[in-house]
């Protein structure tokens, strides 16, 4: 990567712009790549492998020259950008309310959306989106049909953090049944919930053949606790007041999140789902562009490869 | 218990300055919105209450210590009874002890001394006993105890002051010894007196009024009286023939405008005006002619204190002392410095080349050159029936003969040493009276004398006066029995050294002669009280000696200071157990009997805030410490 930091857009200044069509453009333009690509092999420009030739292959894709070479048959496979299913799931609890900046996790989380659904429709993918807290609250299905997009992008803006509670796991559940296989399912949450439901629904999803994204939203002031005097704490989702001292739990507390959030990408790691952190006081585009970068060179996890031609599974 | 600064009740005010310390550090409990507490950890309630009771228990120990810091500045007493536990007799001895010191002289202030002394017998009851003691410098026990109070009346009447410096502790020791025997009864002692500052002893002594004898005060006067006196006085040689009375004179308090007058022989010869501001001090200057003189300086302003407005002096020619130089050869150095021309020294220089049989008229000798054996054993009887023998060791000096001389002495001479190289002085004992002329720092650098040879003198018991670079002595002084031996090893011939042709050789040898002929140096005056040749001086004045000498008996400058002690300072310098009093010092000292005094506690609640001061820091860093390892 030879971006520098001045190239990139001030979080802060991204969600002044009202339009949330325009905020995405303006940042997925500079994205360059999509979010995927396609499981299915196809024709494009891409080489993807060799595959033996059996009868009833185009002999068109026969690569003569290494049958020269090894005196056997070989059929050049491509990839394909094809159109998957994808679905955006936001979390619209009031966790995601918080914000010690310019820019709550929310909001940041709705651009992230934004942008996603952007690059997928350009990528001509059937897009649809979910918003859930403890339940679900807006699902529009993948569809392809003119207006998607916007019908989308129209209602990722109108969501707001108001859920009293956190039910990932039924969602991904639902999501689950309804949603055919082989798609592509982007959960955009906080995960300050118990996770362990929520890790079996999305092994479950693995199961179907989703390419899953997790992809955790964090306020700088979650990671590092940063207040020095003497607080009581307001549970944003239950009310819940507590009283501490922050040089007293400080470490504790980064202890405790560091472990969940270890679990979760352990979890994750291994069921072959890629995760990634999103900080509300980073540039979105380029924690996208970083993102993109780790995912399209098999940084995040091996999935891609291992489950390309069906996968081990 | 009561009060004595109640005002500073005030300052319990700031007891608050604690409560708000702690308002302002207490932990915030801002309210936080916080998107999970989840991660949190609970901190359990009583843990919460644990600390919150630790800070309020710190709180209030500051409170507490403010609390106890401000009683003591409000100096809490108690009326106690003092002779309650001393004795349950209903007799009580009495000591009225009268100061006659001269502060007490004038005549009001001593008219008032013996009406607060007599009222004091109108409070005598039946069966009591009283003792009368005046006391200056000397205490002295006109009435020793009695029931007699006519007796005591009488003598009080008859009592009259004294010229003597006032000393408290002569009198209060008088006091308590006339008191010692008297188990039976309650003990108190009046003292009436000006509680003159000057009259304290100056360093401690150790001594107290023992806490059973209870001091009962009796302030005489205010210490506002005007007066000027005659601070000090000397007599100053101005050329040959004159003199000059330096007088210093000091306005204690009172009207700037002085006149001083010098008399002599009984007539007033010279009168000075001028002005001296209240506090301060001038100089006053008479030129007189030399010869005998008698007479005083005095301050001719009346004034409250009549009695130290003179200061006398008186004034003769000293008789000159016979030094007897035994000279063989000729050392011209030494006649020159010891017989100037023209000069009038105090002494009488007698030259002779052969020892005279009979030394005893001569206060000291000075041998200069080789001497017989003989004459050594003269010189030997004449230093030991206390004789003073000075011995410039030349280069024919005798050594055997001379340590034959200083045999026991602790001194023993070597034969003289010439040295390769010129060697100069590095010390001389500057606190020594022979070198008290020199101790200007003009003077005192005796390293440009220089000597290419000398005896070796060995030291065991003499006082070294100096000494050459190399730690060799160049003069010592040596005790043979009763007199006293001055040797100076580098001797004073021209051709050894440069000490005769220094600026510094006149001098010395003049000084070495007049310690050595024992020149007497009488203080310029003697005090009222002294003993001066087995008289005591009584009275101030110019007074004949047995011997014919006169001498000056003046009062002592103290007795002019009019400062003040107030009987709360009094008792706590001078008493084992000191009372403080309610109703301000001059009323309760006018209340004669009163048993009833109060003891302070301020000090007591000064101990328990230092106390407190040394918990709170304790407690203060135990908390801190057991915050930081509980685990929350």
């Amino acid at each position: 990567m030879r971006e520098t930091v001045s190239k990139f857009i001030n979080p802060s200044e991204l969600a002044q712009i009202g339009d949330l069509q325009l905020l995405a453009r303006t940042v997925v333009s500079g994205l360059g790549a999509g979010i995927h690509r396609s499981l299915h092999t196809g024709t494009s420009a891409e080489f993807a492998q060799y595959r033996p030739y059996t009868q009833g292959d185009d002999l068109r894709f026969v690569d003569w020259r290494l049958y020269g070479r090894t005196d056997r048959l070989h059929v050049k496979q491509y990839q394909d950008e094809s159109n998957v299913h994808a679905t955006v799931l936001l979390d619209c609890s009031a966790s995601m309310g918080y914000g010690s900046g310019a820019v709550s996790k929310f909001r940041y989380a709705q651009m992230l959306a934004a942008c996603l659904v952007m690059m997928m429709s350009d990528q001509h993918d059937v897009v649809g989106f979910a918003a859930y807290h403890h339940d679900l609250v807006t699902h529009i299905p993948a569809r392809r049909q003119a207006g998607q997009m916007h019908r989308l992008l129209l209602a990722i803006d109108e969501r707001a953090p108001v859920g009293a509670k956190t039910d990932t796991a039924g969602v991904l559940q639902f999501m689950g049944d309804v949603l055919p296989p082989r798609g592509v399912v982007v959960l955009i949450a906080d995960l300050l919930h118990p996770i362990d439901e929520m890790l079996g629904h999305l092994r479950s999803l693995r199961a179907q053949r989703h390419d899953v994204l997790v992809l955790q939203i964090s306020d700088p002031a979650e990671q590092t606790f940063p207040f020095d005097r003497s607080i009581t704490l307001v549970d944003s989702e239950d009310g819940r007041e507590q009283f501490a001292v922050p040089d007293d739990v400080r470490e504790t507390y980064l202890e405790n999140r560091s472990r969940h959030f270890e679990t979760i990408r352990e979890a994750c790691l291994a069921s072959e789902i890629d995760v990634e952190e999103f900080v509300c006081s980073e540039p979105l585009d380029k924690a996208l562009h970083h993102f993109m970068h780790r995912r399209n060179h098999g940084l995040l996890t091996n999935s891609r490869r291992q489950s390309r031609g069906g996968g081990r599974r | 218990m009561s009060f004595l600064v109640p005002l500073f009740f005030a300052g319990l005010g700031l007891l608050i300055v604690p409560w708000l310390v702690h308002r302002i550090r207490r932990p915030e409990r801002e309210t936080v919105r916080f998107s999970s507490l989840m991660f949190v950890p609970n901190v359990q309630r009583e843990v919460i209450e644990r600390r919150r009771l630790q800070h309020i228990l710190l709180m209030l120990l500051r409170m507490a210590l403010l609390a106890l810091l401000v009683l003591a500045f409000t100096r809490p007493f108690q009326e106690v009874v003092l002779g309650a536990n001393v004795s349950d007799g209903e007799m009580t001895h009495h000591v009225i002890l009268l100061d006659a010191s001269l502060s007490m002289s004038g005549d009001e202030v001593w008219m008032a001394a013996k009406r607060q002394a007599v009222a004091i017998l109108d409070d005598v009851k039946t069966g009591d006993r009283v003792g009368l003691i005046r006391f200056a410098q000397q205490a002295r026990v006109d009435v020793p105890l009695t029931e007699d109070v006519a007796w005591i009346r009488q003598a009080i009447e008859g009592a009259h002051w004294t010229w003597e410096k006032g000393d408290d502790l002569v009198g209060l020791q008088a006091a308590a010894d006339m008191l010692a025997g008297e188990q039976d009864a309650q003990r108190v002692v009046h003292l009436v007196s000006d509680f003159q500052a000057t009259g304290l002893p100056e360093v401690e002594t150790g001594w107290a009024l023992p806490g059973h004898i209870k001091l009962h005060p009796v302030v005489i006067g205010q210490g506002d009286w005007h007066n000027a006196s005659v601070d000090a006085l000397a007599l100053r040689p101005v050329g040959q023939k004159a003199l000059q009375v330096r007088a210093r004179i000091k306005n204690w308090q009172g009207s700037e405008a002085l006149k001083v007058n010098l008399w002599l022989d009984d007539k007033m010869v010279d009168t000075k005006t001028f002005s001296v501001a209240p506090g301060h001090a001038s100089q006053v200057r008479f030129d007189v002619a030399e010869g005998v003189l008698q007479g005083f300086v005095e301050v001719g302003n009346r004034d409250g204190l009549l009695g130290d407005n003179r200061q006398y002096f008186t004034h003769q020619p000293a008789p000159k002392h016979r030094v007897l130089v035994l000279q063989s050869g000729v050392l011209y150095p030494l006649m020159q410095a010891v017989v100037p021309d023209g000069a009038d020294l105090p002494w009488q220089i007698v030259r002779t080349t052969n020892l005279v049989s009979d030394l005893s008229d001569h206060p000291a000798v000075v041998v200069a050159g080789s001497v017989g054996a003989s004459e050594w054993r003269g010189l030997k009887t004449y230093v030991e029936a206390g004789g003073h023998l000075f011995l410039p060791l030349e280069k024919e000096a005798d050594v055997d003969l001379l340590n034959q001389l200083l045999q026991g002495s602790g001194v023993q001479v070597q034969a003289l040493a010439l040295e390769q190289k010129q060697v100069p002085l590095s010390w001389v004992d500057l606190k020594h009276r022979i070198f008290y002329p020199f101790r200007g720092a003009q003077f005192n650098d005796f390293s440009s004398i220089r000597y290419t040879g000398y005896h070796r003198v060995r030291v065991e018991k003499g006082t070294v006066l100096a000494r050459f670079e190399g730690d060799d002595v160049m003069m010592v002084e040596a005790q043979i029995g009763q007199g006293r031996v001055l040797i100076w090893a580098g001797g004073l011939a021209l051709n050894r050294s440069n000490l005769a042709r220094s600026p510094r050789f006149v001098p010395l040898i003049h000084e070495t002669l007049r310690y050595l002929s024992g020149e007497q140096v009488d203080p310029p005056s003697w005090g009222v009280g002294d003993v001066v040749a087995g008289v005591v001086m009584d009275k101030p004045g110019v007074h004949q000696l047995a011997d014919g000498r006169w001498v000056a008996v003046n009062v002592a400058v103290a007795e002019s200071d009019p400062r003040q002690v107030t009987p709360s300072e009094f008792e706590i310098r001078m008493c084992e157990a000191p009372v403080l009093y309610r109703k301000g010092d001059a009323e309760a000292a006018s209340v004669v009997g009163s048993d009833l005094v109060l003891e302070e506690y301020g000090y007591w609640f000064l101990c328990m805030m230092f106390g407190a001061l040394l918990l709170e820091h304790g407690y203060a860093a135990w908390l801190e410490l057991y915050s930081k390892q509980e685990q929350v």
